[in-house]
C-alpha cells in the first residue's frame, strides 16, 4: 500500500515527518487495508440483502399489479418494503460508523504525542462548573468528544469539542458548537477577565456581562476586534500582555478562531473556537483514511492553540 | 425670562458634569498609581534580600550594590506620591532603581555559583513576578493619564482644568538608558 509521504510545509511542522513515517504511517496502512476489506464486505452485503432483494420484490409487485391491474400495488410495495430494508442497511453500516471512532482512536494520540504528553478520548466527562462560566451561552444538555488531555511544556491542558443546546418543546437549538481549550495556570487569579468579540455599540450593551467594567487597552487592532471586561483593571492588564493580544488577534483571523472567546478565572484560562463543522474528523470511509490536507490543518490549527498557550507566558 | 433661565440651568448642569468628570477622572490616575505603588512596595522589599544573597559571592560589584542600596532608599523616601510632580521624581527615581537592578542581573549571569543557588533563584523569581505585574500596574496608569490629559488639553475643558488646579499627569516611560540598546560588553567587563 502506498501512502504519500508526508513533506513538511511549516516550521511548526519540523521533526513530524519523521513522526508520521515512525508512528503515524504503518496505523494509517493497517486501517486502509481495514477499509478497503469493510468497503468491500459492506458493497456486497448492500447488493446480497438490500438490492437485490428489494428490486425482486418491486418486481413481483409489478407483476401482481399487472396481472391483478391493481396499479397501486407497486408503489405499496415499494414503500413498505423500505420500512424493512432501511433499518436493515443502518444496521450493516454499523461497521462503518464504528470505523470512523476507530480511525480517530487510533491516529489523533499518535499525532498529540508530536506536541507533548498527551492522550485522546473519544467520549468524556466536563466539569459543569466550567460550563457555568460566563464564556458559555446558556444550555440544557451538553456533549463532549474528541478530547485531548495531558500536559504542554508542564502545563495540564484538556482540549475538547462541544456542542450545548437547548430544547424547545418542537424542535432543539445549539447555542454553541465548537473547540475549547481549558489550560491550568500557574498562578492563581484574584478576578475575573473576560475577552469577547467586539460586536458593535448595540451588540456590545445587550451582551455586556453584569459585574465586570470595561477594560480599554493600548492595542487599537485588539480593541477594535475585541471586547474585554474585568473586576481588577491591573490583573486583566497582566495576562492580557502584548504578546498574547498579538497571538489571540492572529488566531481570531483564522477560520477556525472567528468566534473566539477567552475567560481567566479560578486559576485557568479557558478558550471557545466555534465552529459549525466537526474540527477533528476523519474523512468518510469511501475516501482514503486521512488526506495530507487534514493533516496539515490540524498541525496548523494545533500550532496557532499552542502558540496562543506559548504567549501566555505562564512557564516558569 | 424662563430661556434665559433655561439656558443658564443648562449650562450650570454641563459645567457641574465636566467639573465632576475631570476630578473623576484625575481620581483614575491617583488610584492607578496606587496600584503602582503596590508593586514598588514590594520590590523595595525584595531588594534587601537580593543584596544579602549578592553580596556573599559578588565581591566586585560592591560599588554597584551599594548604587542599588542609595536608590532604593532614595525611591522608597519619594513616599506615596500623588500629585504630578511628586509622580514625576517617583517615577524618575524608580526608572534609575530599574536600570541598576537590570544591570545586577546582567552581572548575575558572570557568577556560576550565584546563579545556581536557591535563594537567588527564589529572589529572581519573585523580582520577576513583581515587575509583570509592575508592568501591567504601568500600562493601567498610563491608561489613565492619557483620558484625564486628553481631556484638560481640549477646551472648554482646559480652562477649567486651569481654574481648579487639575494638571495633566506624566506617563511612566521607559528612561534614555532603557532605551539604549545595552552593552552588554561593558556591563561585563
Amino acid at each position: 500500500m502506498n501512502l504519500p509521504l508526508f513533506v513538511e510545509e511549516a516550521d511548526y511542522e519540523k521533526g513530524f515527518a519523521s513522526h508520521y513515517d515512525k508512528e503515524i504511517r504503518p496505523a494509517l496502512e493497517e486501517l486502509e487495508s481495514q477499509r478497503m476489506a469493510l468497503l468491500n464486505t459492506f458493497k456486497k452485503k448492500v447488493l446480497k440483502f438490500l438490492i437485490i432483494p428489494w428490486t425482486t420484490i418491486v418486481f413481483l409487485g409489478a407483476l401482481i399489479a399487472f396481472k391483478t391491474g391493481e396499479s397501486y400495488l407497486i408503489t405499496t410495495v415499494a414503500y413498505n418494503s423500505l420500512l424493512v430494508f432501511i433499518p436493515l442497511a443502518l444496521y450493516m453500516s454499523h461497521p462503518l460508523w464504528k470505523y470512523k471512532v476507530e480511525v480517530k482512536s487510533k491516529i489523533l494520540p499518535l499525532i498529540c504525542s508530536f506536541f507533548g504528553q498527551l492522550t485522546y478520548k473519544n467520549k468524556a466527562e466536563i466539569d459543569e462548573s466550567i460550563l457555568a462560566l460566563e464564556i458559555f451561552p446558556s444550555y440544557e444538555t451538553a456533549s463532549v468528544e474528541d478530547s485531548i488531555e495531558g500536559n504542554y511544556k508542564d502545563l495540564n491542558l484538556k482540549i475538547f469539542e462541544l456542542i450545548l443546546k437547548i430544547h424547545g418543546r418542537k424542535k432543539s437549538r445549539t447555542t454553541f458548537q465548537g473547540l475549547v481549550l481549558i489550560v491550568n495556570h500557574t498562578k492563581d487569579f484574584q478576578a475575573k477577565t473576560l475577552v469577547t468579540r467586539d460586536l458593535g455599540g448595540l451588540g456590545n450593551w445587550i451582551e455586556q456581562p453584569k459585574g465586570l467594567e470595561r477594560i480599554h487597552l493600548e492595542d487599537p487592532d485588539f480593541e477594535n476586534r475585541f471586547e474585554v471586561h474585568g473586576n481588577n483593571q491591573v490583573e486583566a492588564r497582566y495576562l492580557l500582555t502584548t504578546a498574547f493580544m498579538e497571538r489571540l488577534l492572529k488566531l481570531s483571523q483564522t477560520p477556525l478562531g472567528r468566534g473566539i472567546r477567552c475567560e481567566f478565572v479560578n486559576k485557568q484560562v479557558v478558550l471557545t473556537l466555534r465552529s459549525n463543522k466537526n474540527i477533528l474528523e476523519p474523512n468518510s470511509v469511501l475516501q482514503s483514511t486521512l488526506s495530507l490536507k487534514t493533516l496539515h490543518l490540524f498541525l496548523a490549527q494545533m500550532n496557532e492553540i499552542f502558540s496562543l498557550i506559548d504567549a501566555l507566558k505562564i512557564q516558569r | 425670562m424662563v430661556p434665559i433661565l433655561i439656558i443658564v440651568a443648562v449650562l450650570l448642569i454641563a459645567f457641574y458634569f465636566a467639573y465632576a468628570g475631570l476630578i473623576r477622572k484625575r481620581n483614575g490616575v491617583q488610584e492607578s498609581f496606587a496600584g503602582i505603588d503596590v508593586q514598588l512596595t514590594k520590590r523595595h522589599d525584595l531588594i534587601p534580600n537580593v543584596i544579602a544573597v549578592a553580596e556573599k559571592f559578588m565581591d566586585h560589584e560592591k560599588n554597584l550594590l551599594k548604587e542599588i542600596v542609595d536608590l532604593r532608599t532614595a525611591a522608597v523616601g519619594q513616599g506615596h506620591a500623588k500629585g504630578p510632580k511628586e509622580i514625576a521624581n517617583s517615577l524618575k527615581a524608580e526608572n534609575q532603581l530599574s536600570n541598576k537592578l537590570g544591570a545586577l542581573m546582567v552581572n548575575v549571569e558572570n557568577y556560576p555559583t550565584l546563579k545556581s543557588d536557591t535563594s537567588m533563584k527564589a529572589v529572581q523569581d519573585a523580582l520577576s513576578d513583581v515587575e509583570e505585574n509592575l508592568a501591567a500596574a504601568r500600562r493601567f496608569y498610563n491608561s489613565s493619564v492619557r483620558v484625564l490629559n486628553d481631556s484638560i488639553m481640549v477646551w472648554p475643558w482646559s480652562s477649567l482644568a486651569a481654574a481648579i488646579q487639575v494638571e495633566a499627569y506624566p506617563y511612566f516611560e521607559a528612561t534614555k538608558d532603557s532605551k539604549e540598546v545595552p552593552d552588554v560588553a561593558k556591563m561585563m567587563a
